[in-house]
């Protein structure tokens, strides 16, 4: 009995654990791209809100409502990246801020989309569809696209503007384009981890979009390390499961020592500052991109020599 | 009329708060290139530290009041100590995340103290309500507007003649140049983390008077409004932020009275979209500021 309770808890664990993990691949696919983006709990929770009225309104195959919540998330991340390519840095950060709250607000006083209610603040009832594979696979897929993006031309393009802007663009990068491809891409990720989220949970709130989750995923990325998906992917699953053994679930009153279950938060805010100061690129880093070739030149020609008679 | 003066001065009152957050904000954004998430949690600690220390422990408002605007000094220093000094300029996700940090720290340590429930303030001086023409005005709002006034306008003045106030833009314009000629722009810096400490500690004590309530997770919407006020303004403009900031204040009393108080929280981020699509440096910034 408690061996069956035991597994379904760490199912339970893992399957949020994958979830998360593809919003914060999208997050790093966004951030590689040059865009410090903090909206990405508003998109996940905006491509949360659309798989749930898919799924409600028309009963889809769970697919549909996956692929409807990503495709939602990344066009908003496409149109945010196109009203703000004029701004970047930490402004762009602190817009996306805003952005992020508004959506959190706007949705706070929405009560209805597509004929399917959505309640207002408290929130989308969402029918329970998530299982362990599809968050596994989802996972998986978002890894495996992230890493294959990093191979391709604009994943290239992506990552050129994210390490020097004037740079990339004196090489003909369109700064634009690449940027909504950024956004786009890191909003996909976001919205089909709201998907999953939403599905889990059984329900999707206005206060799911707010800042208030944004440092969730900032804690996976920055301590996973933010140069790269595998970063991502590890640091949301390792994080979440920190938090998780954190709660001292062996413990009947979930108590470890002087520790409650309510100091996780904290720990896991001391654990981020030190990452931050002795690791900031975080645990996982990429190896810097080099030229894998023949490194051999023809020898300078020498010059003939003149001895002097 | 009477309704219309009277959103003017409630804006005005709470526009203050926004006010004293954002000029040190915007004072350490400009001279450090920065931004300090965890400054308005430096507002929370002072007002739960008075708290502790005048209701708690009984010693009264004046030990408390210089006991909060101590601790959000210290706070702030060891916030700068620890980590604004030592993380690295060029990582622009590290630098913000660090400070997300230690705001996640100060505020989930705060609750865990405080068992994450809100608690009364006690006032500092009675409160006593006048009506001028109809208009209602609260003394302790009165105070809290004149001393932001005060405050706002010493700093400006601060830094527009003294020796030390022009060091402290030099550095804000150009932290090499600066360093080159010879002025300590670690000192400068420090010292401009301690005078925004020191507003916030002192600010937000005589809101906490105001407002007469303190949860640990109040500067999740203020911050937001801080960032808000000093991007619209011009990040590192201390005049620019103190005019914004009384404006949001009073756009946000207009828009609860007329529009619905839902919409509150929103309006000041929407308008700093809006501004930063027209002016990517603000309302009042010269530099736009790279990272």
């Amino acid at each position: 009995m408690h061996q069956i309770f035991f597994s379904q808890y760490v199912d339970s664990v893992l399957l949020v654990a994958f979830a998360y993990a593809v919003v914060t691949i999208g997050l790093q696919v966004t951030l590689a791209s040059g865009q410090f983006s903090v909206a990405h709990a508003a998109l996940m929770g905006l491509g949360g809100y659309a798989g749930g009225v898919i799924s409600i309104k028309w009963n889809t195959p769970f697919i549909v409502s996956l692929i409807g919540g990503a495709v939602v998330g990344g066009i908003i991340g496409a149109v945010l990246a196109r009203i703000l390519v004029r701004t970047s840095g930490v402004l762009l950060g602190t817009v996306t801020i805003a952005i992020g709250q508004a959506a959190s607000i706007i949705m706070r006083n929405t009560n209805s989309i597509a004929g399917v209610a959505t309640n207002g603040s408290q929130g989308l009832s969402v029918p329970s569809r998530t299982t362990l594979p599809w968050a596994f696979g989802c996972a998986v897929a978002a890894l495996a696209g992230a890493l294959l993006l990093r191979r391709s031309r604009p994943g290239f393009a992506m990552l050129a503007l994210g390490k020097d802007e004037t740079v990339a663009r004196s090489l003909g990068v369109s700064l634009l384009s690449t940027r909504i491809w950024g956004f786009a891409a890191g909003g996909a990720l976001a919205g089909l981890g709201g998907v999953l989220l939403a599905h889990n949970n059984g329900v999707i709130e206005p206060a799911d979009l707010s800042f208030a989750h944004e440092p969730l995923f900032f804690i996976f990325l920055v301590i996973g390390g933010s140069t790269t998906p595998w970063g991502a992917a590890l640091g949301a699953v390792g994080m979440w499961w920190l938090q998780e053994f954190l709660r001292f679930p062996w413990s009947s009153d979930n108590t470890f020592l002087f520790l409650g279950q309510q100091d996780r938060y904290w720990i896991l805010g001391v654990i981020l500052v030190v990452v931050v100061l002795y690791r900031q690129r975080g645990i996982i880093v990429r190896r810097p991109l080099r030229y894998r070739g023949v490194l051999t030149s023809e020898p300078s020609p020498s010059l003939p020599v003149v001895v002097p008679s | 009329m009477t309704s219309f003066i009277q959103q003017i001065v409630d804006g005005l009152a709470s526009g203050s708060l926004y006010v004293l957050l954002a000029l040190g904000f915007t004072l350490v954004f400009g001279v450090m290139g920065m931004m300090n998430v965890a400054h308005a949690d430096l507002y929370m600690l002072a007002v739960f530290t008075f708290v502790w220390v005048a209701e708690d422990g009984g010693l009264g408002n004046i030990i408390g009041f210089l006991a909060g605007t101590a601790a959000a000094v210290a706070a702030g220093f060891l916030i700068f100590v620890i980590v604004l000094r030592r993380v690295q300029r060029t990582e622009t996700v590290a630098l913000f995340v660090g400070t997300l940090g230690v705001s996640y720290v100060i505020e989930n340590l705060v609750a865990k103290i405080v068992n994450f429930h809100d608690r009364a303030v006690p006032p500092l001086f009675d409160t006593k309500l006048w009506r001028v023409d109809g208009v209602r005005l609260v003394n302790s709002d009165v105070v809290v507007f004149l001393a932001t006034l005060a405050i706002g306008l010493s700093l400006l003045f601060w830094l527009k003649s003294s020796s030390t106030g022009r060091l402290m833009r030099a550095v804000s314009e150009s932290p090499s140049l600066a360093e080159v000629v010879g002025i300590s722009t670690s000192k400068m810096m420090g010292l401009a983390v301690v005078i925004a400490s020191l507003i916030a500690g002192v600010g937000g004590l005589l809101v906490g008077n105001q407002t007469q309530g303190i949860g640990p997770f109040v500067a999740n919407d203020v911050s937001l409004k801080m960032f808000a006020v000093a991007v619209v303004a011009g990040v590192g403009s201390v005049g620019g932020a103190i005019i914004v900031g009384y404006a949001l204040g009073i756009v946000e009393s207009f828009t609860v009275a007329y529009v619905g108080s839902t919409w509150q929280n929103v309006i000041g981020l929407l308008a700093m979209v809006v501004v930063l699509l027209y002016r990517p440096q603000g309302l009042f910034g010269r530099y736009s500021r790279v990272g």
